[in-house]
């Protein structure tokens, strides 16, 4: 199945936005963000001719978005501020708001395994966790299990 | 810790920068394009243009009845061909990672395109600069014998392509080998627990 990028790609671009802009915002910096959000697009765009269907689109998009974000963290970038100095703070400056937290937790974690979480924050079952990696839901699932015991542990019951 | 509720406020975070807009995103791409279609176009014109000199020399060699002459320029056009053909392979379309692929599979093709591209640059000598100098120092030696100015010339030219070919290696080493490198350690880390039995059941 090839598809159209004149007639079914805005559509889609526009459903998939706002997970674009939640993976490119942890995976690059305050600055560039939003270069990391374009080239993710820009992937899209040029793949989504060769589409084939036989993965969910979902799965595709993420797919893209992932594998362009693991390419743009190679770059030079700006230093992460200390892990504990923004669990501490916290991002909004509201101490234990948890997505404060968790954007902490999440800077703090290796591309790999920041997107086993990322994928399951946005809300993808273990399979298709697992389509996106290329692993199996087994494998995804003891991931899973030991990053929200890190996450657990190293902020929650603190 | 309620996960689902984490789950629920995180896809709840607005989203209202980040404005796409198509048709940047076709320029950009039609930009992208240009540039490899110069860049091709580069390479090609330069291979032309090479080849059109040895041509010429060995017309001129031809009509001098200079056979040895001859046969090196002959060597040098079908060098300066092959060179874009050379280049053209190690950026086969065939080795170009898939960006739709799941992650696993991508680093790899990233790693296999890493490693071909480092191989290419390391066999440099044998594809660019020992034609080459073979070439340059047979038609020298074939034009003017052994002169002191003729053995000067090639060992500026041997000089020179012993500087490319260590170039080419230390690039291969410091840029694509290391890459490859980075992406095989990406590949492990990643694969390494679908080896792993779970020690206990994940929270739903």
């Amino acid at each position: 199945m090839h598809t159209d990028p004149e007639s079914g790609f805005p559509r889609m671009l526009e459903q998939s936005r706002p997970a674009l802009v939640r993976l490119a915002r942890r995976y690059a910096g305050v600055d560039d963000w939003q270069d990391l959000l374009q080239e993710m697009c820009l992937q899209l765009w040029r793949s989504f001719g060769s589409f084939d269907g036989r993965a969910q689109q979902s799965t595709w998009v993420y797919r893209v978005a992932l594998n362009t974000a693991l390419s743009h963290v190679r770059r030079p970038r700006p230093p992460h501020r200390p892990l504990e100095e923004i669990a501490e703070r916290g991002d909004s400056g509201q101490p234990g708001d948890p997505l404060d937290v968790l954007d902490a937790f999440l800077a703090g974690l290796d591309p790999l395994a920041r997107s086993v979480l990322l994928l399951d924050l946005e809300g993808l079952p273990r399979e298709q966790i697992a389509d996106v990696l290329g692993l199996t839901p087994n494998a995804v699932a003891i991931r899973m299990t030991r990053l929200r015991q890190a996450f657990e542990t190293r902020f929650l019951e603190d | 810790m309620d996960w689902d509720r984490i789950r629920n406020e995180w896809r709840q975070q607005p989203a209202e920068q980040g404005a796409i807009a198509i048709d940047a995103l076709r320029h950009r791409d039609e930009a992208l394009a240009r540039q490899v279609r110069s860049r091709d176009r580069i390479e090609t014109v330069a291979a032309v243009v090479v080849g059109l000199a040895f041509t010429a020399i060995g017309v001129v060699a031809v009509r001098a009845g200079a056979w040895l002459e001859v046969m090196f320029a002959a060597w040098l056009v079908a060098w300066a061909i092959s060179v874009p053909v050379w280049l053209r392979r190690g950026r086969a379309p065939s080795l170009q990672a898939d960006p739709g692929l799941p992650l696993l599979q991508h680093l790899q093709c990233r790693r296999d395109l890493a490693l071909a591209q480092a191989r290419m640059l390391e066999r440099a000598w044998l594809w660019y600069v020992a034609p080459a100098m073979v070439g340059l120092a047979g038609m020298t030696l074939a034009a003017s014998g052994p002169t002191p100015g003729a053995l000067g010339y090639i060992g500026i030219c041997v000089a020179l392509g012993v500087a490319i070919a260590w170039w080419s290696r230390s690039v291969a080493r410091t840029r694509f080998r290391r890459h490859a490198d980075e992406l095989q350690q990406q590949i492990e880390t990643l694969a390494v627990d679908a080896e792993q039995v779970p020690t206990s059941r994940p929270s739903p």
